[in-house]
């Protein structure tokens, strides 16, 4: 049943929860506020200022023993008792509480033990309880250590992504862990999985069209990474009230844990046979990358302290994925210049003819189906290419189309209908123009898509499709894949254009220029690249081997899983910032406004008349920024939970200069906290402090005194005036 | 020497020249649960040079940074006079120099047991050798 009321001026909204949403609808569907939850867990909203119940849902009699309507308005030591009344409170007042739910509390209200977590919406504080599986987990930071130094030392991607679907299905026991890659299109491609046993299904190498997630849902997983449904087959429990009384909002459950899911995917998964599902997003650069989909034929729940600790293993893979990718693209494009060099080389001696005849030849600059090369009307040919009448039509259909040297589409057929027999070229076309008139070229082509796909699929059981009809499985998201590219090769990547590119430089600058002069500058360029590879290389792994340190040494200050995980991706996320700064200037230098800015912006808005940064605009050499970044993180985490960062009438200035002083020039940097709450705590991590005392002077023969001023905290650091680079640009 | 430490490494002496702090507390605490005196860890070749002359040391591990030619001198020297070494780097094999071809090389990111192993196979090839020396 569906239910829209069409309010004047607003967006439809459905009145039910979920409504009765069909396959067209999944763009406009509610996700993130479903107005109901999962029945396996309680929801608690609770007004921050007096714990009061605003908002409930679940079965409550079961898991705390009181009905529902006997919570609504109570406080929650009534049900939850005093202890968990006092976190949560000492959570609000410090601030402490995230918009993305992690664990406070265990208590055992009744016979139940039961895991409290909390998060921020809408103004409250959103308590979500369940009951914890036995036996529970033990120790959630060995297994996360040992999981991402199983995968860490995988050599090539592949075997990465292999080893995280592993290392995933071992940890969490569901029957079947695949990995998916989103292409750009946005369609999918399972190219990683690991199952329990070889009676399951397995989908490697199935692909489907990107409509099978709807965008909504693409950017709902980018924020939140973990999604967690113990028993597709239940029924939502809805929220009561359903809105917030106070304000008449709808109740934003994005990062719920219990958040109910859209009836459309427990469908798909139903179809599949599928009767629990958790799905954990791999995220690089800020976009959905892949997905890691957990199966499993029967319900399954799982301790939130084992999913805390598989979200934070999707977060360090991610970045493992990062490295790896870009070791892979470097590489690639290394290679293709070392085969363009050689070509140019051997054609420089015997003419364009080495171009196909010589090893290597142009299908081993480019891969494709084959190539063909056309000068003054002659037409050579290498692999599998259209006939010579059709290259002759193509030629001439190129040469009133192409706008510059280069023209490549993954759709030919679409794009030269007026062609004959335009529907037998193969689809992918890579054309260089190489002469001054457009009437030379080289041509490279690539076959269909699904000429090349691998995934044959099993006939589907039979089974009775839901109401949606059997669009929802596997093989039929598949066909619906295989129509979508029919007609379509794969699109050609950036390093191929950038490759075919470069060739045509050289080809025309050959044919334009003096050779001799034009082979010394390759050589000197060759080798220059040749070191430049080598020490991108060197920094990816540098850098693994420090988060493989920061990972096991920040298990030495942390007392939980939970702290463990908040202070690990803080410091993860902080060298992640630095690392972006660095790559927008080729790992020169940072400007240091931006490294305090990035620290200080997760707390205050930039502008905020309680921060005050001033200083010159200088840069810091790579491993000064580094270091200094991960200082200042620490400095920043402490003022927000003891500082000035912790009240609201708190200021910090953050002020810096270069002056001379013991015959050598210094950068003097004063982090001076005031009007926050009376000083007394010390710096809380044993581990910030080592940064502070230790690292600093080891890493950049630095020095910084930390003092407990009665007004705030303050802190010196001083760094030897040779780590800046260069002032600031603008 | 405390008995209950019966690793290979037990009781030895080794220089360790890294350049990151996190990296080479992480080390260094491997080496001592392991039963080494670690001699650093350092940043700086002259700060190593300083350790060197202050008693003997019985390995080295070093971090090469290509860009830093005082550390591929050091690690000539020592692989000179005959002390064993090991490089822990990020570079690949093939980036270093010819002339270190013998010497032993870990690839960051590394496990603890990789780097022990290979700090084992050299006292197991020193011994030998000293070995070979008494029969003479």
């Amino acid at each position: 049943m569906k239910t829209i009321v069409d309010l004047p001026g607003h967006v439809k909204q459905l009145d039910v929860p979920f409504g009765g949403a069909d396959l067209t609808d999944c763009d406009r569907e509610p996700i993130r506020t479903p107005g109901s939850i999962q029945p396996h867990g309680v929801l608690l909203a609770v007004d921050p200022v007096n714990l009061v119940v605003m908002q409930a849902a679940g079965d409550t009699q079961r898991l705390l023993g009181i009905p529902l309507s006997r919570i609504l308005g109570c406080v929650i030591d009534e049900t939850l008792g005093v202890q968990v009344r006092d976190r949560i409170a000492t959570l609000v007042k410090h601030d402490q509480l995230l918009p993305r739910p992690f664990f406070v509390a265990d208590v055992r209200p009744g016979d139940i033990a039961l895991d409290v977590s909390a998060y921020l919406s809408g103004g409250l504080v959103v308590l979500e309880i369940e009951q914890r599986p036995s036996p529970a987990m033990l120790d959630g930071v060995s297994l996360i250590q040992k999981m991402i130094g199983t995968v860490q030392m995988a050599g090539c991607l592949a075997n990465l992504l292999n080893g995280i679907t592993c290392e995933v299905q071992q940890a969490c026991g569901f029957d079947r862990v695949m990995l998916y890659r989103f292409d750009g299109d946005g369609s999918g491609h399972v190219v990683a999985e690991a199952v329990s046993s070889e009676n399951i299904d397995s989908f490697l190498d199935l692909h489907y069209p990107a409509t099978d997630i709807p965008a909504q849902a693409r950017a709902l997983y980018c924020s939140c990474w973990i999604r967690y449904v113990p028993d597709v087959g239940y029924s939502p429990q809805r929220l009561h009230p359903d809105v917030n009384p106070s304000t008449g909002r709808s109740l934003d459950m994005s990062f719920g844990l219990l958040r109910s899911v859209s009836p459309v995917h427990l469908e798909y998964l139903a179809n599949m046979g599928v009767a629990a599902s958790m799905s954990l997003s791999i995220v690089i650069d800020g976009q959905l990358w892949g997905l890691i989909a957990c199966h499993h034929q029967t319900p399954r729940y799982l301790d939130c302290r084992l999913r805390a600790a598989l979200e934070l293993f999707a977060q360090l893979s991610s970045l493992q994925i990062k490295a790896r990718l870009e070791t892979e693209l470097a590489a690639k494009r290394a290679n293709a210049r070392s085969i363009s060099s050689s070509l140019v080389a051997s054609m420089t001696q015997q003419g364009l003819s080495a171009l196909l005849d010589d090893k290597p030849n142009l299908l081993d600059l480019l891969p494709a189906d084959g190539v063909a090369v056309v000068v003054d009307g002659v037409v050579s040919v290498l692999g599998a290419t259209p006939d010579r009448a059709s290259i002759d039509s193509l030629t001439s259909w190129l040469n009133g189309t192409m706008d510059g040297g280069i023209y490549s589409t993954s759709h030919l057929r679409n794009a030269c209908p007026t062609i004959p027999n335009a529907q037998t070229l193969p689809p992918g076309l890579l054309a260089l123009s190489i002469s001054r008139s457009p009437s030379d070229y080289v041509l490279w082509f690539l076959p269909e898509t699904v000429t090349t796909v691998k995934w044959g699929g099993k006939p589907d059981k039979i089974m009775t499709p839901g109401p949606l009809g059997d669009r929802l499985t596997p093989r039929k998201s598949f066909e619906a894949w295989v129509e979508e590219v029919r007609d379509a090769s794969r699109p050609w990547t950036p390093v191929e254009i950038e490759t075919a590119t470069l060739l045509r430089v050289s080809v025309l600058e050959i044919v334009l220029k003096n050779v001799d002069l034009f082979a010394r500058e390759q050589q000197s360029a060759r080798a220059h690249q040749a070191l430049l590879m080598a020490e991108l290389d060197h920094r990816v792994k540098n850098t693994l081997a420090t988060i493989q340190a920061l990972v096991r040494s920040s298990k030495e200050s942390a007392t939980d899983l939970v702290e463990y995980t908040l202070s690990l991706e803080g410091r993860l996320r902080s060298m992640a910032r630095t690392h972006d700064l660095l790559t927008e200037t080729h790992w020169e230098g940072a400007p240091l406004r931006l490294l305090v800015e990035s620290e200080l912006s997760a707390y205050r808005p930039l502008g905020d008349p309680h921060l005050d940064i001033r200083g010159d605009n200088i840069e810091l050499e790579p491993k000064a920024a580094i270091t200094l970044a991960l200082v200042l993180h620490e400095l920043a985490t402490n003022a927000a939970k003891y500082g000035s960062l912790s009240s609201d009438d708190g200021r910090i200035r953050v002020k810096w200069t270069v002056h001379a002083d013991r015959g050598t020039e210094w950068l003097r940097l004063d982090w001076t906290e005031s009007d926050g709450p009376l000083v007394s705590m010390p710096i809380n991590s044993g581990f910030g402090r080592t940064l502070l005392e230790k690292a600093f002077a080891y890493d950049i023969r630095g020095y910084a005194k930390l003092s407990f001023d009665p007004d705030g905290v303050h802190c010196l650091l001083e760094i030897p005036a040779g780590r800046i680079v260069r002032p600031n640009r603008g | 020497m405390g008995s209950s430490i019966s690793t290979a490494l037990a009781g030895l002496h080794v220089l360790l020249v890294e350049d990151e702090y996190l990296q080479a507390h992480d080390v260094a605490r491997m080496l001592e649960t392991r039963g080494a005196r670690v001699g650093g860890p350092c940043s700086s070749v002259m700060e190593a040079r300083d350790i060197l002359a202050d008693g003997p040391v019985d390995m080295a591990i070093l971090d090469i940074n290509l860009g830093d030619h005082d550390v591929l001198s050091l690690a000539a020297e020592l692989q000179d006079s005959g002390l064993p070494i090991v490089f822990l780097t990020g570079y690949a094999r093939s980036a270093i120099d010819d002339r270190f071809a013998s010497v032993p090389h870990v690839r960051k990111p590394a496990e603890h047991s990789t780097i022990e192993q290979a700090l084992t196979s050299l006292v197991m090839r020193s011994d030998r050798v000293s070995d070979d020396r008494c029969a003479n």
